[in-house]
């Protein structure tokens, strides 16, 4: 079925070799991630294009004003909507959510919102009756693994790069107004963000598992020896950890992890997915990984947010604006 | 019919074969709207959707922001009025050709749609192309606007054409009469009128004055496109040099 992404025996057993032979296919290191390139709209906030190899997501953050919700008077709303569309790969249905769309949707949700990314009680207006609704779309172009990462990447840029338009409340009790600035009139404000989640998955391959499938192919007796010996001895050689995986590799994974992280040397969320049994000391080693991954990210994020400020704020319009002192 | 001079705001630039697991992409941007679109096919067909003697065409249009809604559904009808006719369906039947539009930014405002439309058409017809899905002809798409301003002369109409946002907010509520108009050609000259949306009050002069206009516009929209497929093909043939 050319609608389905499965790969040809061939290209898995390609793939596998190549792995028991310590390479993978874009010749990275088992821990090395791809290309990042995160680039902001010049023209609006909130709108983040982010490109993991070729994996390309694009993530809009926009506010409404709205009623909060009864049972939470004091904090504002803010959804996060993730649905893929055939673009990314025309496997993906319109309106129809797969499988992976909803783990996608489940882990994005988990190191976002529940983690508390975005200060929802500074998003209050007038308690019980406005607040702001931030809501982040994210829109999957391209399908080549790492749509978690991608879309958490760009999510938390967009969150640090939006502006929502100032408001200001006028009178007193029921009389009260609340007055929306346009951008044109006041600088926008930006949101409370209180940390930025990366997401990073890692992928999990039983080297005696690939090389059995290997196994009676012409050519065997040129393959390296698969530590026998060792084996017995540390089970940790029996495990191959990916970083970053590609769409290929994705498919050929027999067990995944994905940690989300912050610079705060916190882990947000964790999701072991997938059939495969891990010694519990190679997922402690991940989570770190996962952690130096996060704040290599955040430092590219940072590094891009100031670069856009610069291309906007030409004339240093904007350090007018500001009341702050300089410390 | 006079012509109007109109010196457009904004020209629109295209790129073509950027994303990779789809048969054919491009991205539109004119103003402040950039759409993406992306086409597959032909691709296989689920067994509910064939149909016997021609492709299966469908279009799905995904909004910049919010769910999707009625807005993304009059979209998805007027892009198929335009490139149905265009495409040879009958060359591939019991298969489906599957494009989707992206909007990334609208640069409409909250009432109009017409920006979304002219660019969708365009970023679709580029898809297209660049899927190497069989056409009949090219084309392309326009947006034109009327209003009136607060001089002392209050029945002088003024136009513009593929507005960005910062435009239109400022015309927002002079805004007479909003008009989509796309077209096919043939050897980069107009053939015939694919698509006229008017929305709003409006002369029957008015409307045959923007169908000139159009005319002049999409004529250099057709340029551009050439431009960039050219150049795309160009990228895509470097091998060919060394």
């Amino acid at each position: 079925m050319p609608r389905d992404l499965t790969p040809s025996t061939i290209e898995n057993t390609f793939v596998l070799k190549a792995l028991t032979e310590r390479t993978r296919l874009d010749s990275r290191s088992f821990n090395q991630l791809r290309d990042l390139d995160i680039s902001f709209s010049s023209t609006d906030y909130g709108v983040v294009d982010v490109k993991l190899g070729r994996t390309r997501v694009i993530a809009r953050i926009s506010a409404e004003i709205t009623q909060p919700y009864a049972d939470r008077p004091y904090d504002g709303l803010f959804i996060i909507s993730t649905e893929i569309s055939p673009m990314a790969a025309p496997t993906f249905e319109a309106g129809r959510k797969s499988e992976d769309e909803l783990v996608i949707s489940r882990i994005i949700e988990k190191s976002i919102r529940r983690s508390g990314a975005l200060d929802t009680e500074a998003l209050c207006i007038i308690s019980g009756e406005k607040c702001w609704a931030i809501r982040a779309d994210v829109h999957f172009l391209d399908h080549d693994g790492g749509l978690m990462d991608a879309a958490c990447i760009a999510v938390s840029a967009g969150l640090l790069h939006f502006r929502r338009p100032d408001i200001t409340i006028v009178g007193v009790g029921s009389r009260r107004e609340v007055i929306l600035h346009p951008i044109t009139e006041r600088v926008p404000v930006p949101l409370a963000v209180l940390h930025v989640p990366i997401c990073v998955t890692f992928s999990f391959f039983d080297v005696r598992k690939a090389s059995a499938a290997i196994a009676g192919l012409p050519g065997k007796d040129n393959m390296k020896e698969a530590d026998d010996d060792d084996v017995e001895e540390e089970n940790d050689s029996s495990t191959t950890v990916l970083v970053d995986a590609t769409l290929q590799e994705e498919l050929l994974r027999h067990g995944y992890m994905s940690v989300t992280a912050n610079t705060n040397r916190e882990i947000c969320q964790i999701q072991k997915g997938g059939d495969m049994p891990v010694e519990v000391g190679k997922l402690l080693s991940c989570a770190e990984a996962a952690i130096m991954v996060a704040e290599k990210v955040t430092k590219l994020i940072n590094k891009r947010l100031k670069e856009d400020e610069a291309r906007r704020n030409v004339g240093n319009l904007l350090v007018e604006a500001r009341a702050e002192n300089d410390r | 019919m006079t012509v109007l001079d109109i010196t457009r705001p904004s020209p629109a630039s295209a790129i073509t074969s950027f994303l990779y697991r789809v048969d054919g992409s491009a991205s539109w941007k004119v103003g402040t709207a950039h759409i993406i679109a992306s086409v597959s096919g032909p691709i296989e067909v689920n067994k509910r959707d064939e149909l016997p003697d021609v492709a299966t065409l469908e279009i799905v249009v995904r909004p910049d922001v919010g769910v999707t809604s009625t807005r993304e559904q009059f979209l998805q009808d007027r892009i198929r009025r335009v490139v149905a006719p265009v495409i040879a369906l009958e060359l591939h039947p019991r298969t489906l050709i599957q494009i989707v539009v992206q909007i990334v930014q609208s640069g409409d405002n909250k009432i109009l749609n017409t920006i979304s439309l002219s660019a969708s058409i365009n970023a679709t017809y580029m898809a297209l192309l660049d899927a190497g899905v069989p056409l009949r002809s090219t084309v392309s798409a326009t947006s034109i606007i009327y209003y009136t301003t607060a001089t002392s002369d209050a029945s002088k109409t003024n136009v513009l054409v593929d507005p960005t946002r910062a435009q239109l907010e400022q015309i927002e509520k002079d805004i007479t009469s909003v008009h989509t108009i796309a077209y096919e050609l043939k050897g980069g000259k107009i053939e015939r009128l694919l698509l006229s949306e008017s929305v709003g009050s409006f002369t029957e002069d008015q409307v045959f004055e923007c169908y000139d206009t159009a005319a002049n516009i999409c004529e250099e929209t057709n340029r551009t496109m050439r431009e960039a497929i050219t150049k795309g093909v160009q990228q895509k043939s470097r091998w060919r040099e060394a």
